[in-house]
């Protein structure tokens, strides 16, 4: 047992050491300065197509969309992973239909969650209700 | 073909339902699961013809839990991926070590299975990016896997030892 206990903390020292390197080398870095940028929501069954024009010092989405809250009209939850948008224009999704709030960047899927896509200046996200 | 008994249709049925249980119980905690250990020990235990039929009774009721997607396709490769590989490798595996190791590579590697599997569906480039996001969350499952395994294995072992035991009286 005394052996599995030593394994065990050197493999928690190694999966540390392996996290840092992540987050130092992979994990995506947001850039300082101003820049502008555009929001745009659909939820085509409310005949919603909206574009909002910001202009931010932020360097992630998720501060873009919690400053402005109340203009977006949106509501999120907060879980360990990061943060799901579940509404937007005051338009809840509805998981019982299996609706949610697809993300893209630039017209393309993003990879990650609000919290983990860096802000670029001109950049686009689109926010559109879907179904999985 | 593989021609099942009554009694494999119940054990079978009884040891899909555990592992979609244990899935759930642990489903709270982000990429720490017991499925991986449970279809070791089931292929130690009851034997490859039985767990590979229990883990596609798994993936299909993942498919009725979670609404179809193109990750839950996955499921009916990587599960009995690993049931092959336990088979073959426990002629040569003496210790819970060699199980934990097998399912610290098998949790460290998940996401770059599905990346593959990604990337014929919406491209490499996707399918990259998706593996690189997810490398913290392939270290959280490699690790975490390999403790429980560590740990749990002899003592499923024994419990299943006696399970098998029991209905083969």
């Amino acid at each position: 047992m005394k052996n599995k206990i030593l394994i065990i903390i050197l493999l928690a020292v190694i999966a540390a050491s392996a996290f840092l390197g992540y987050k130092t080398f992979l994990s995506p870095r947001g850039i300082e300065g101003s820049k502008n940028v555009t929001i745009q929501v659909i939820v085509e069954k409310e005949n919603i197509d909206k574009n909002f024009n910001f202009k931010t010092e932020h360097e992630f989405l998720i501060e873009l969309l919690n400053e402005n809250q109340a203009d977006l009209g949106l509501s999120l939850k907060k879980y360990e992973l990061g943060s799901m948008i579940t509404g937007m224009v005051n338009y809840t999704a509805d998981e019982n239909k299996n609706e949610y709030f697809h993300i893209y960047v630039n017209e393309l899927d993003a990879t990650s969650g609000p919290d983990e896509i860096p802000l670029n200046n001109n950049d686009h996200y689109k926010f559109e209700l879907k179904k999985w | 073909m593989v021609k099942l008994k009554a009694k494999d249709i119940a054990i079978i049925g009884l040891l899909s339902a555990s592992i979609t249980t244990g899935k759930l119980v642990l489903s709270f905690i982000p990429n720490v699961e017991i499925v991986s250990l449970l279809f070791i020990v089931y292929t130690i235990i009851f034997g490859i013809k039985r767990s590979i039929v229990i883990s596609i009774i798994f993936s299909t009721t993942e498919i009725f839990i979670y609404g179809f997607s193109t990750w839950l396709l996955v499921y009916y490769l990587v599960w009995p991926m690993l049931i092959i590989i336990i088979h073959f490798a426990r002629e040569t595996i003496k210790t819970e070590y060699g199980y934990a190791t097998i399912a610290g590579l098998f949790g460290l590697f998940f996401g770059a299975f599905f990346a593959v599997a990604e990337s014929f569906f919406y491209g490499s480039a996707y399918g990259l990016t998706y593996w690189v996001r997810g490398i913290p969350f392939d270290i959280l499952h490699g690790v975490s896997n390999f403790v429980i395994v560590l740990i749990l294995f002899n003592p499923t072992v024994k419990a299943m030892t006696y399970v098998y035991k029991s209905i083969n009286r």
